[in-house]
C-alpha cells in the first residue's frame, strides 16, 4: 500500500476545515459490524445493526464511502479540475483492485486445500464449491475480471465498480445535485424494473451486489458529501423530517427484533415476517434505503459533529480503523474467513467465539494504528513520534455542521 | 444471523445419551439426536389418516447426492431406504413405500421442475425435500431459493401432499468453506410460514459431531462407505422419530 498522502481521508490540515469525525466513527463501527456479521453462528451479531433494523453495515460502509469520496475528490476537483481528480480515483481504484485479488489468493488456497484433503463422497454436492479448480485457466481470469466472486468477496468489486465510474458522478454533481442522482434514480429503478444485473462467473449467475441498485447510495453519500464541500444544504430544517426518520427506525427495530428474537423462540411472533420478507439485499430493496437514510438522518441529527464522546478514549479505536477504512475493511474479510475457519475447526463454544471477536477487533485496531504511524513517519519523524506518544484527536473542528448535521 | 449454539442442556443430553448406549442393541449405531432438536409444531394429517386407517402409505424423498445415496454400496443404503425399513419397523401392518428420487448436483430450481414427473405423478402421502445445498455452495441468491421452496410447497399442498424440508448436511470442514447460515436461516423461515416441518439434518450431525458420536472429518478412505451407511440409517432413524413426532 502507498504511504503517502493519497487517502481518500485527506487530514484536516491539509483542507482547512475541520474533519467531521463522525464520518469515521460511523464507518469505523460499520466494519466492525461487517467484521461480525461476517463470521456465520457469530452470537456477537445478535448485538449489531441487522439484528434491529432493515439495512446493515454493508448500507453504512457504501454511503458513507460515498460521502468521503465527494467531500476529498470533489475538493480536488474544484481546485486541481477533473483529470486530475479522476486520476487520484483510478489510483484509489487500482490499490482496491489488488487488495481484492489478494483476498482471492487465500480465499482460493483455502478452498483448495480442503477439497483436495477431504474430499468425503458423502458430500460431493458440497465439495462442488471447488468447481472452478476443474478449470483454473478461466476461473483465474474471470477472477482478475471481477466475474468470480466467491463467498465475502463480493463487497470490493462493487466498491471497485463505484469508484471507477465516479469521475462522471462528480462531473453531473458540479452541474447540479438533480443532475446526478435523477439519472442515478432511473438507473436503480431499471434495475428493478427490468431485472438488469451485470453476469458473474460461473455461468448464469450475476454479481451478488447489483452495482446497478447500490449506486443509488453511493451517489445520495456523494450528494450529500459534495454538497458539503460547496456549502449548499440540501435538508430543509424543518422539525418533521425527524419525526418520520424517527418513526421509520422505530417501526423498523421493532418489527426487525422481532424476527431476530422468533428465530431464537418460536413463542415470539414474527411481526409481518410474511408481508415484508425476504428482503433482497442483492438489489437493495427500497425497504433496505428508506431504513438507512432515516437512521443516517436520524443519527446525524442526534449526534452533532462537535459531540463530546467522539473525542474521548473508546472511540478512538473505532475512528481510527474509520479512517484506515481501506485496508482495515480487506482485513476484516480475511479475519472473518479464518475466524469462520477457527470456529467450525475447533470450537465454537462461547468462549472461543468471544476469543476470535476479541482478537479480530483488537487485530483490526491494531492495524489501524499501525498505518496511522506509517503515514504521520511518513510526514516527518516529530509528528510520528508525537503521534506515538498521545495517540489523540485533532482538536475540535471550528464550524463542523454539515448538510446532515444542522441543526 | 447467528443460531444460538449447542446448549449445555444438549451437551447434558448427550452424556445420558453416551450412558445409555451401552445397554442398546449391537447392530445399531447409538445416535439420538436431543428431543428439543426434533420438536416441532407442524402436522402431517395425510399421512397420519393413512397410518390410521392401515391403508398403503407413499412417500416420494427427492433431493441431491445424500438423498442418492451417491456415497454407499447400493440405493438400499441411501436414507429413503433406510427410512422405509424404519417406518416399516414402527407401522407394522401398514405397507409403506418410500421411493428415492435423488439426483446429484441440482439446485432447488432445477429439483422444482422435476416435482410434476417425480412427485405429483407419485401421488404419495409425503414428499420429503432435501435441499439448500447447492443454492449455499454457489452462493445463489437467497429470495429466488425462498422462492421456490414457497412454490414447490405451494404445489404439494395443492394436492394435498404433505412436506417436510430437509437442510444441508455438516461438517466441520465444508461449513468452513461454505456459508451456509442464510440459506439455513431461509429454509427456516419457508417452514414456519408454510407451518411446513423443518427436518434439521444440519443441527442434528453438527450435534453428533460435536460431541464425537461421529467423525465426519479424519475418516480413512476404506471406511468411508461403511461411516456413510451409518449416518444414513441414523438420519433416517431420526427422520422416522421426527414423522411419529409429527402425527396429530
Amino acid at each position: 500500500m502507498p504511504q503517502h498522502d493519497v487517502q481518500a481521508e485527506a487530514p484536516a490540515s491539509k483542507t482547512g476545515r475541520g474533519r467531521d469525525l463522525r464520518l469515521d466513527f460511523f464507518r469505523g463501527l460499520a466494519l466492525f459490524f461487517i467484521f461480525i456479521d461476517h463470521i456465520p453462528d457469530n452470537t456477537l451479531s445478535y448485538f449489531t445493526l441487522t439484528s434491529v433494523g432493515f439495512s446493515d453495515a454493508a448500507e453504512v460502509f457504501i454511503f458513507i464511502s460515498g460521502y468521503t469520496a465527494a467531500m476529498v475528490y470533489g475538493r480536488t476537483m474544484l481546485r486541481q479540475g477533473t483529470l486530475f481528480a479522476a486520476a487520484q480515483i483510478y489510483r484509489r481504484v487500482w490499490q482496491l483492485y489488488v487488495a481484492h485479488i489478494f483476498l482471492f489468493m487465500i480465499f482460493t488456497a483455502e478452498v483448495s486445500y480442503t477439497v483436495w484433503t477431504f474430499n468425503n463422497p458423502m458430500y460431493s454436492d458440497e465439495l462442488r464449491v471447488g468447481d472452478f479448480l476443474a478449470q483454473p485457466h478461466i476461473a483465474i481470469i474471470k477472477a482478475l475480471l471481477l466475474q468470480f466472486q466467491p463467498t465475502f468477496l463480493d463487497i470490493l468489486p462493487l466498491y471497485i465498480v463505484l469508484l471507477a465510474t465516479f469521475p462522471i458522478v462528480l462531473l453531473l454533481l458540479r452541474q447540479n445535485l438533480l443532475a446526478a442522482l435523477l439519472p442515478s434514480l432511473a438507473l436503480y429503478v431499471a434495475a428493478h424494473l427490468f431485472g438488469l444485473a451485470l453476469s458473474a462467473y460461473p455461468q448464469d449467475h450475476v454479481w451478488y451486489f447489483n452495482p446497478l441498485a447500490w449506486q443509488l447510495l453511493f451517489a445520495l453519500g456523494a450528494a450529500f458529501g459534495f454538497a458539503r464541500v460547496t456549502d449548499r444544504p440540501v435538508l430543509p430544517a424543518a422539525a418533521w423530517p425527524m419525526a418520520v426518520a424517527a418513526a421509520i427506525v422505530l417501526a423498523s427495530f421493532v418489527v426487525k427484533l422481532s424476527w431476530t428474537l422468533h428465530g431464537l423462540s418460536d413463542s415470539i411472533p414474527a411481526l409481518f415476517l410474511k408481508q415484508i420478507w425476504p428482503i433482497n439485499k442483492s438489489n437493495l430493496a427500497p425497504v433496505r434505503i428508506v431504513h438507512f437514510l432515516a437512521l443516517a438522518a436520524l443519527v446525524a441529527y442526534l449526534v452533532p459533529a462537535e459531540s463530546k464522546f467522539l473525542r474521548q478514549g473508546f472511540a478512538r479505536p473505532i475512528i481510527l480503523c474509520g479512517q484506515q477504512s481501506l485496508q482495515v475493511f480487506c482485513l476484516s474479510i480475511l479475519l472473518s474467513v479464518l475466524s469462520h475457519f477457527v470456529l467450525s475447526e475447533w470450537s465454537d463454544g462461547l468462549a472461543m467465539q468471544a476469543a476470535v471477536n476479541i482478537a479480530g477487533m483488537a487485530l483490526m485496531i491494531g492495524t489501524a494504528a499501525l498505518i496511522t504511524w506509517y503515514r504521520e513517519m511518513d510526514r516527518g519523524p516529530a509528528r510520528a513520534a508525537a503521534a506515538m506518544a498521545s495517540a489523540k484527536p485533532e482538536p475540535p473542528p471550528a464550524q463542523a455542521a454539515g448538510p446532515l448535521g444542522s441543526r | 444471523m447467528a443460531r444460538p449454539s449447542p446448549s449445555p442442556l444438549a451437551g447434558a443430553v448427550a452424556l445420558g445419551l453416551l450412558f445409555f448406549a451401552g445397554a442398546a442393541t449391537a447392530e445399531e449405531t447409538q445416535c439420538q439426536a436431543p428431543p428439543e432438536l426434533l420438536a416441532s409444531e407442524a402436522k402431517l394429517p395425510r399421512l397420519a389418516q393413512h397410518l390410521k386407517e392401515r391403508k398403503p402409505v407413499t412417500i416420494v424423498a427427492i433431493g441431491g447426492s445424500s438423498t442418492a445415496g451417491n456415497a454407499v454400496p447400493s440405493p438400499a443404503q441411501a436414507y429413503p431406504a433406510r427410512l422405509e425399513a424404519a417406518l416399516t419397523k414402527r407401522y407394522p401392518g401398514v405397507p409403506i413405500r418410500v421411493l428415492n428420487k435423488g439426483a446429484p448436483h441440482e439446485d432447488a430450481q432445477q429439483v422444482l421442475a422435476r416435482f410434476p414427473r417425480d412427485v405429483v405423478a407419485e401421488n404419495p402421502d409425503l414428499a420429503i425435500w432435501e435441499t439448500g445445498t447447492i443454492e449455499a455452495v454457489r452462493r445463489m441468491d437467497v429470495e429466488s431459493f425462498a422462492t421456490t421452496l414457497d412454490e414447490g410447497l405451494a404445489l404439494l399442498y395443492a394436492q394435498h401432499i404433505d412436506a417436510i424440508l430437509v437442510n444441508m448436511q455438516y461438517s466441520h470442514k465444508t461449513a468452513a468453506v461454505i456459508d451456509f447460515d442464510p440459506y439455513l436461516d431461509t429454509m427456516r423461515r419457508v417452514a414456519d410460514l408454510n407451518d411446513a416441518y423443518l427436518f434439521p439434518r444440519f443441527e442434528i450431525m453438527k450435534f453428533w459431531s460435536d460431541n464425537g458420536i461421529f467423525d465426519f472429518e479424519t475418516v480413512p478412505k476404506a471406511d468411508r462407505p461403511s461411516l456413510a451407511t451409518k449416518v444414513y440409517d441414523c438420519l433416517a432413524r431420526q427422520l422416522a422419530d421426527a414423522i411419529a413426532e409429527a402425527l396429530p
